[in-house]
């Protein structure tokens, strides 16, 4: 095995970008995060948009119907976990809702919440 | 029965006090079934948005709600009555909602909610009595016995009526705290903290209540279970404040940040959901609490309704 003492610098930064490129593929968190750095649009579909979408920045950035895209690929069940891991919806609020309903309800209250945190009370 | 009122105060900022509140609120309508009315005279309005989230705080403002029209009454020169801006609704406890709907009343939250122009009404309200040579002194006694008055019809409808107090003595603060029955101190486990609570502690005993220790419970809260946390701790329960009732210890996380962040004004949670890996510390304060009124102020203890 090569020593690493012997690479010359290409050979060095060959490896670290293949390591960060398998981390990349492994971590889609890092790579949203690292895409976002660089000003980069990329869409997320599905399971892994569910993982990765943050319903507030998404609301006050974005346009609704975009808003509403990005949210039209996910299953239910998807759309229940974003709402929960974002504090957006207890249990009771969304029981018995499909899609739609649920999709109404992370816009509207994913806009509330963006608005009021970006000023004064009473100003949202 | 006659309410209890509980100031829930420190001279500190960021040592839990609205979150105190809630939680107070919801143990206390949730477990033994009172009828809580939670006052916030901090103009934050932290325990406000808590309870009704910012858009309903705005939304009751907008319908004439707020602590901020008791104090209007006050600049007005009317006689005072807060009952008209209580919201008679600050329950997010889905179990409390659902008794309700069935008129089977177990526990149940109002809120007189404060709004930011609380504070703009009482720096209005500084300035003209300070130019007429009132001291901060004659407004702060001036203010309790105008709320004495308006709080007087609310008496016999609720059990505990927590009043949220601001952390510093402003004319509204030193109000709030002159008509306290009892005091809850919410303290964090570390050396500055601590100096703030004996300096409240000091200034209150002195001014507002010279039996203030036989009166006090305290809670440290957002607790670091670290070497040093506990070691404050225990100084905190055996050497400086020894004398306080010490409540439960509620721990730093993040489910007590999710748990005060009310999605919206229409969201409803069970209490499991809402309070999830703490809500053992919220029974265990609503315990501790009831505990201590009894020994303190009620007759008898009131019968747990749920567990």
């Amino acid at each position: 095995m090569e020593d690493p003492g012997d690479m010359d610098a290409f050979a060095k930064l060959d490896r670290f970008f293949e390591e960060l490129r398998l981390e990349i593929r492994s971590n889609p968190d890092l790579a949203n995060r690292l895409v976002k750095a660089i000003g980069a649009e990329v869409v997320f579909e599905g399971s892994l948009a569910a993982k990765l979408i943050n319903p507030r920045e998404l609301a006050a950035t974005k346009p609704e119907a975009a808003f509403r895209d990005a949210f039209s690929a996910m299953t239910a069940a998807e759309i229940r976990s974003v709402l929960k891991a974002h504090n957006l919806a207890s249990t009771v609020d969304m029981k018995g809702l499909k899609p739609p309903a649920l999709i109404d309800m992370a816009y509207e209250r994913a806009l509330a919440k963006a608005n009021e945190r970006q000023g004064p009370l009473g100003q949202g | 029965m006659s309410a209890t009122i509980a100031a829930i105060a420190n001279l500190k900022g960021g040592v839990g006090k609205s979150t105190t509140t809630v939680m107070l609120a919801d143990g206390l309508a949730y477990f033994y079934g009172l009828n809580v009315l939670v006052i916030d005279l901090d103009a934050q309005a932290n325990s406000s948005q808590m309870l009704l989230t910012e858009q309903g705080v705005q939304a009751a403002s907008e319908q004439g709600k707020g602590a901020h029209h008791l104090l209007g009454q006050f600049l007005d020169g009317k006689k005072a009555s807060a009952g008209p801006f209580i919201m008679p609704n600050a329950v997010s406890l889905e179990e409390l909602r659902a008794a309700e709907m069935k008129s089977e009343r177990l526990g149940w939250i109002s809120a007189l909610p404060a709004h930011p122009q609380l504070r703009m009404d009482e720096l209005s309200l500084e300035e003209e009595w300070y130019s007429r040579t009132g001291t901060p002194t004659t407004l702060s006694e001036a203010l309790a016995r105008h709320f004495e008055v308006g709080f007087a019809d609310l008496l016999p409808i609720y059990d505990v009526i927590l009043l949220d107090c601001p952390p510093h003595l402003s004319p509204l603060s030193r109000a709030g705290l002159a008509l306290a029955d009892v005091f809850v101190m919410p303290t964090l486990a570390d050396a500055v903290s601590t100096w703030g609570t004996k300096q409240f502690i000091s200034w209150v005993s002195d001014n507002v209540r010279a039996d203030l220790m036989t009166r006090s419970f305290s809670v440290i809260t957002r607790f670091k279970n670290t070497g040093y946390a506990r070691q404050m701790r225990t100084e905190l329960q055996n050497v400086y404040l020894k004398e306080l009732w010490f409540g439960p210890t509620i721990p730093e996380s993040v489910q007590v940040l999710t748990a005060m962040d009310r999605p919206a004004a229409d969201s409803y949670n069970t209490f499991r959901g809402k309070y999830g890996k703490i809500k053992g510390d919220v029974r265990r304060l609503a315990d501790e609490f009831v505990e201590f009124l009894t020994a303190r102020r009620w007759e008898m203890a009131p019968k747990k309704v749920r567990d």
